[in-house]
C-alpha cells in the first residue's frame, strides 16, 4: 500500500489531486437513503458515495475531521455569508486517519447528509434514514418520484 | 509551422505561480496540471453510481431528473461556474441550488417534466 505523504498544511485540494493519481477508486454497493423533514414534498434521497473519495477514507491522511465541514456550513449559513474566511481549517487540520468502509459511510451521512436527517434519524413514526445495499433499493426507477422508506421497516441491529 | 511533443514532469518559472487553491510556488507539477477544473463528474442517468469524478465525495439521487453532486473541497464563494454536457438531445439542465459544498441540477426533457440523463460536469471556482 502507498504511503500517504504528510498532508497537514497541504490545500485539501491538492491532496485530492494526489490520491487521483495514486490511489485505486474504491467503489462501494453501500447507499444511504433518507427523507428530509424539510423537504417531505420529494421522496427519498439516496446517497451514493464517490470510489475516489472512498480510496481517500480508507488510505487515511487525507481527509479532515467532518467537524471541520460542519464549521464551514456555520459560516456559510449565516445571512451576510459572502465566501468562506476559515478555508484553512480544511488544510491545517490534522487529518484523520485511515476508515473502515462502515466508518467511511458513517462520515460521508454526517457530511452530505442534513445535520436534521441523521441527529434525529430514528425520531419519529419510522427512520428518516436507511443504511442498505444497492440490491435493496428497487429494480427500476418508474415510480422514482414516489419513493419512500417503509413505514413498518425492519432495520437490523 | 509545427511543434514538437513538449514533455515533462515539473514546470519551474522564474518568478511564483499562483494556482486555483490560492497557493503561489515557483514550479508546478505536470500531475497538477491534469486536475485544472476544480471538480468534475460523470453520472449515469440514475444517478445510482458515479463513472468518473475528481473532487466529488457523493452523488444525490434527489428525485427524477434532479441529481445533486457533493464536493470533498469546498468551493470559497457559491459563484462557481459549471459546465454542463448531457447525453440525449432532448434535456436541458437547470441549476436550482448552488453551494459551496454542493448543488443541485435538474434535467428537464421535452416532454414537459424531468426526465434522468447521463451528464457530465466540469466546474471552474476558486477554493475555499
Amino acid at each position: 500500500m502507498i504511503e500517504t505523504p504528510e498532508f497537514q498544511g497541504t490545500h485539501l485540494w491538492e491532496r485530492l489531486c494526489w490520491a487521483k493519481e495514486n490511489l485505486e477508486g474504491k467503489p462501494t454497493d453501500i447507499r444511504v437513503v433518507y427523507e428530509d423533514p424539510e423537504d417531505m414534498d420529494n421522496p427519498a434521497k439516496i446517497l451514493c458515495p464517490d470510489p475516489n473519495w472512498m480510496a481517500c477514507a480508507l488510505q487515511g491522511g487525507i481527509l479532515p475531521p467532518v467537524e471541520v465541514y460542519w464549521e464551514l456550513a456555520k459560516d456559510e449559513a449565516q445571512p451576510d455569508f459572502k465566501k468562506h474566511t476559515r478555508g484553512y481549517l480544511l488544510h491545517n487540520t490534522k487529518p484523520i486517519e485511515a476508515m473502515t468502509e462502515e466508518e467511511a459511510i458513517e462520515y460521508l451521512i454526517q457530511k452530505d447528509i442534513p445535520e436534521r436527517v441523521w441527529r434525529t434519524w430514528n425520531e419519529g413514526n419510522k427512520p428518516k434514514m436507511v443504511i442498505c445495499r444497492t440490491h435493496q433499493l428497487p429494480e427500476h426507477r418508474q415510480w422514482r418520484n414516489s419513493w419512500q422508506i417503509k413505514d413498518d421497516i425492519e432495520l437490523a441491529a | 509551422m509545427a511543434f514538437g511533443t513538449l514533455k515533462f514532469d515539473t514546470l519551474t518559472a522564474s518568478g511564483n505561480i499562483s494556482g486555483k487553491t490560492g497557493v503561489t510556488a515557483t514550479s508546478v507539477d505536470a500531475d497538477y496540471l491534469i486536475q485544472q477544473c476544480s471538480a468534475r463528474g460523470k453520472f449515469p442517468a440514475d444517478g445510482a453510481s458515479i463513472t468518473e469524478s475528481f473532487n466529488i465525495s457523493s452523488l444525490t439521487d434527489t428525485d427524477t431528473g434532479k441529481q445533486t453532486p457533493n464536493f470533498s473541497s469546498n468551493f470559497n464563494t457559491a459563484n462557481y461556474s459549471i459546465g454542463h454536457s448531457l447525453y440525449n438531445n432532448i434535456s436541458e439542465p437547470y441549476v436550482s441550488n448552488q453551494a459551496t459544498s454542493s448543488f443541485r441540477h435538474e434535467l428537464y426533457g421535452d416532454n414537459n417534466a424531468y426526465t434522468d440523463t447521463e451528464n457530465c460536469v466540469s466546474l471552474h471556482g476558486d477554493m475555499a
